[in-house]
């Protein structure tokens, strides 16, 4: 017999606890892939983007995905619903929840980590 | 917890007569020389775990004898060629041969067993792995005896393993063993994910899943994502270096630093996919020893989730000197920092639990060897955080700094759990335990060995000397150092060598071990037999044993769900992914030789293929597509044996398709893979553009084909994919066949042929040549990822075809067409962004 998709709550409650290390994931890809590529394409006189413009790129996609994850952190009933994510069991239900913050906090330390490195650095200088 | 009063337990007692009998007759263990056909995860299990200790054997043997070389400067006693073998095949064995394989073992060994599940879903599959990983690695190691082993470091860093400089087959020995073996991990990993989500016992919801589970379940998703990208950086490696594909050659627009970056995209997670099984079993030995449960089993599993996902986001890390501007380098030195704090939640779980418990930490050989690894673990880790700082790792790369710290990491947070593990869960392979007298012994030799060789490293590193040097001059101040590591290695070795007798005077592989000798909480230690448990738990705690006093009994007495074989075969309970509420049962396959023949004639289709016999090879290839389909013809058993009874009132199906079924996840697991891998190739063809845009089309390379030819490659992808939904609804009702259900399949397929060959011939008729620049190369290396799943799909349309003219697919017997069409869907996915990305993006920037 074919069965109904009844594993619904598995994506959503994966996609649910890691939503926090996921804005991370976008953040690192963001601020990594175009500072990259921004700089190789100067350092090879391809473009003239200004300096201070890729690091207003990094602070300001920081920024915004520090807005995300704690709005993740106040949220989370919300951000379930978009989910569609609902444990039927109460000790899943706070365990998932609570791990999810806990995950959203840590992801947290590391954007502020990674974006606060735009504020004392040089884009695109070479260590050698 | 109270016990559940006798008469609330989902089978009354006593049981039938015979039944027990019939379990052992259903899961007995084939006799004498077909005990290779066996696919018990007990059996299998125990092989793999014992082939994976002898590659530590070998691998250490190679350690000792580069120990000795360096004893002394101006040694002459290994000549540098052979030396350059030897790390290379030190670390390779190391990392792919031992490492990884043994902890996806203890995986297949104790995981169900944990779970309370008679076996893991695929069973044959496990086997498969487990053959192809010992054929394939063996092979590999024996290079070293005939001068054919790989020199390259086990990172084979191009330029220097390309063609020109690195002639001989030895590094395509690295290439297509290896990546052979990663395929082999990946089987491994899919069994494990839906093992760990799918055969839970009922009740063990996710929040009471035991951590070792937990620690598996990331370990094989880590895989997952993080293998794909090595598996491409491979193939492009092997055919740049057999038909001249320049992706890593600088002069035709590659760069060999896009292997760094696969290489450590994959590189840097693996050493997490290493440590955090082997953290698992910490987690789980250390509340036993302390008579405690956990402390912070929360925290715990947020560390090993968190570890695991930022594990991805350090790779540069390995890269701080290659030139990278110096924000990107910050980025990567932030995150491995922050790294530092799920691992430091781990430690401190493990000490507060060893200091929570009532009674006295229990001071066995488990434990010593647990303390040791909290002990040199703590101090790799402090020296990590150390070379996370850019400025100090510019001093230390590639210095024997390093060599120290990564001993440090690998060797306490795996090696030595994992001879904790030996110790604790003998009884669960064998007949005996393990002598606490000779473990101590073990124990301090390994520990004081350990220290002795490698402590000195960091000094001998901050004094200069490198990395991957046959010999040094006397001058240099470091034989002293190098001298005193050698005497520890030496120590380290009679501590390894002191266990190998351990082994052979107490264990002996079998069943009848002494039942739950260190009074643990969890599962694994309830009574159990060829057939695993006599009947499966409903948990209702994380450490059952401890809560539910006559659980053991009750369950040895068949008073749990399915304490009989329903359906006269081998089956274990399926529950649902998050709740663990029964959903159906598997109906499992026994003993065969196909998994073994397939896994022989796939290895020998990769090593055949490595020394340049392409007909013999194709024919070994052949062969085991063909022992594949022989093994995958008994997997789809039908509805036929209805609805079974497995106590407590519930009845489950016997067989179910769909998104519930077992097969179905592990076809989207399978195509996670795929994804990933094909996303290491959109970032491998936009890394290449942004080193040499010059070589991008228009411009650099003949313009893309008329818009025409990629257009009537899309079209054919999307009729067939209509016809495969078309063929869905077309399915013909149990017992009966239709036509044109394989006329629609192999016109879809068809489709799938046709686009590949408009897309290829689309390129072909530009000029464009592979071989040309690195554009070319990642052009029709697009071409070659979706060859690769059409030609999968060519065959896995032809065994669904051949299903239906044997009236096995039906509208009900359909989980060989829903993983056809699942994976067709995925392909057409992949290779219509391909096109978008192939011939839109030269368009967009030209």
């Amino acid at each position: 017999m074919k069965a109904g998709n009844d594993n619904g709550p598995i994506a959503g409650a994966i996609l649910f606890l890691l939503i926090g290390p996921i804005i991370w994931a976008a953040h690192l890809l963001l601020v990594y892939g175009p500072q990259s590529a921004l700089c190789a394409f100067r350092i090879a006189g391809r473009t003239q983007v200004d300096p201070w413009l890729i690091s207003m790129l990094v602070a300001g996609v920081t920024v915004i995905a520090m807005a995300a994850v704690m709005l993740t952190l106040w949220r989370p009933r919300r951000v379930a619903r978009i989910f569609r994510f609902d444990a039927a069991a109460n000790d899943n239900r706070s365990f998932i929840l609570s791990s999810m913050r806990w995950l959203g906090v840590l992801a947290l330390i590391g954007i502020a980590l990674a974006g606060a490195t735009t504020l004392i650095l040089d884009p695109c200088a070479q260590l050698r | 917890m109270e016990n559940q009063p006798r008469s609330d337990l989902p089978n009354k007692t006593p049981r039938p007569k015979g039944e027990l009998e019939e379990l052992k007759r259903i899961w007995a263990t084939p006799r004498g020389w077909r005990i290779v056909t066996t696919v018990n995860n007990t059996e299998i299990g125990l092989l793999y775990i014992g082939v994976a200790f002898l590659f530590f054997l070998m691998a250490g043997v190679l350690a000792l004898l580069m120990r000795t070389q360096l004893a002394t400067g101006n040694n002459d006693f290994i000549g540098q060629e052979l030396y350059n073998q030897m790390f290379t095949v030190h670390g390779t064995t190391m990392m792919f041969l031992f490492a990884v394989p043994a902890v996806e073992a203890l995986g297949v060994l104790l995981l169900p067993q944990m779970l309370a599940a008679r076996d893991l879903p695929f069973p044959r599959l496990s086997a498969f792995a487990i053959w192809a990983y010992v054929i394939g690695g063996l092979v590999f190691f024996s290079t070293i005896l005939y001068d054919l082993a790989p020199d390259g470091g086990w990172f084979m860093y191009p330029p220097l393993t390309l063609k020109e400089y690195s002639p001989g087959d030895n590094a395509d020995f690295w290439l297509l063993g290896i990546g052979f073996i990663e395929i082999s991990a990946i089987a491994g990993a899919i069994e494990i994910v839906v093992g760990a989500l799918r055969t839970r016992p009922p009740g063990m919801t996710l929040a009471k899943m035991p951590i070792f589970a937990w620690s598996m379940l990331i370990f094989a998703s880590m895989i997952m994502f993080a293998f794909p990208a090595v598996i491409l950086a491979t193939m492009m490696l092997e055919i740049e270096r057999s038909f001249g594909w320049p992706f890593f050659t600088a002069a035709k627009g590659g760069d060999s630093l896009l292997w760094q970056h696969l290489f450590w995209f994959f590189g840097h997670p693996e050493v997490y996919i290493i440590f955090l099984p082997a953290a698992g079993l910490v987690s789980m030995m250390v509340p036993t020893m302390a008579r405690t449960p956990l402390v912070g089993y929360r925290l715990i599993v947020i560390a090993l989730i968190a570890t695991g996902f930022f594990s991805f986001g350090l790779w540069v890390h390995h890269m701080f000197t290659t030139g990278i501007p110096a924000l990107s380098l910050a980025f990567f030195s932030a995150a491995s920092m922050a790294v530092a704090i799920p691992s430091g939640i781990q430690v401190f779980s493990w000490i507060a639990t060893i200091a929570a418990g009532r009674k006295k930490f229990r001071i066995t050989t488990a434990s010593l060897f647990i303390l040791g690894f909290l002990f040199i673990f703590t101090i790799g880790g402090l020296t990590g955080v150390m070379v996370a700082m850019v400025p100090f790792d510019f001093q230390v790369h590639d210095t024997y700094f390093v060599v120290a710290h990564f001993h440090y990491v690998l060797v306490g947070g795996m090696v030595f759990p994992l001879f904790a593990t030996f110790y604790y869960w003998a009884p669960q392979a064998g007949r005996s335990m393990l002598s606490e007298r000779l473990g101590r012994w073990v124990f301090w030799l390994m520990f004081s060995g350990f220290n002795i060789a490698f402590f000195p490293m960091h000094l001998t590193g901050l004094r200069g000397m490198p990395r991957r040097v046959w010999t040094y001059p006397s001058e240099l101040g470091w034989d002293t150092l190098n001298l005193i590591s050698t005497i520890g290695s030496y120590i380290l070795g009679a501590g390894v060598l002191l266990f190998v007798i351990d082994l052979v005077l107490h264990f002996r592989p079998g069943r009848g071990g002494p039942e739950n000798p260190w009074q643990a909480g969890t599962l694994e230690w309830l009574p159990n037999d060829v057939y695993s448990n006599r009947s499966i738990p409903l948990v209702t705690s994380r450490e059952p044993l401890w809560d539910q006093p006559n659980l053991a009994d009750d369950v040895k007495e068949g008073r749990y769900y399915l304490p009989n074989a329903p359906t006269g075969g081998r089956e274990t309970l399926v529950t649902s992914p998050i709740d663990a509420k029964p959903q159906y049962v598997i109906q499992m396959p026994t003993s065969g030789w196909s998994p073994l023949l397939a896994a022989i004639f796939t290895a020998a289709f990769f090593l055949l293929l490595t020394v340049k016999l392409v007909t013999i090879s194709i024919v070994c290839g052949i062969l085991a597509i063909a022992f594949c389909l022989i093994w995958a013809w008994a997997l789809d058993p039908g509805p036929s044996k209805g609805l079974v009874d497995i106590g407590g009132g519930i009845s489950l199906p016997t067989y179910v398709s769909g998104p519930s079924s077992h097969s179905w996840w592990a076809m989207i697991v399978l195509m996670f893979v795929a994804g990933s891998l094909y996303l290491s190739y959109v970032f491998s063809y936009l890394f290449l553009w942004t080193v040499s845009p010059d070589t991008w089309a228009p411009s650099g390379s003949p313009a893309p084909p008329d818009l025409g030819w990629p257009a009537a490659a899309a079209l054919l992808l999307l009729a067939g994919s209509a016809l495969i939904v078309l063929t869905e609804r077309m399915l013909p009702p149990a017992g009966t066949k239709r036509m044109a259900v394989p006329i629609a399949i192999f016109l879809a397929v068809a489709c799938l042929v046709g686009s590949l060959g408009v897309e290829l011939a689309g390129h072909w008729r530009t000029g464009l040549s592979p071989t040309a620049n690195a554009y070319g190369a990642m052009v029709y290396m697009g071409a070659a990822l979706f060859g690769q799943l059409a030609f999968t799909l060519v065959i896995f349309g032809g065994f669904t075809i051949a299903r239906h003219f044997a009236g096995k697919l039906d509208r009900e017997r359909r989980v060989t067409f829903d993983n056809m069409a699942l994976l067709y869907h995925y392909t057409v996915g992949q290779s219509l962004f391909g096109l978008a990305l192939v011939h839109g993006f030269p368009r967009l920037v030209g």
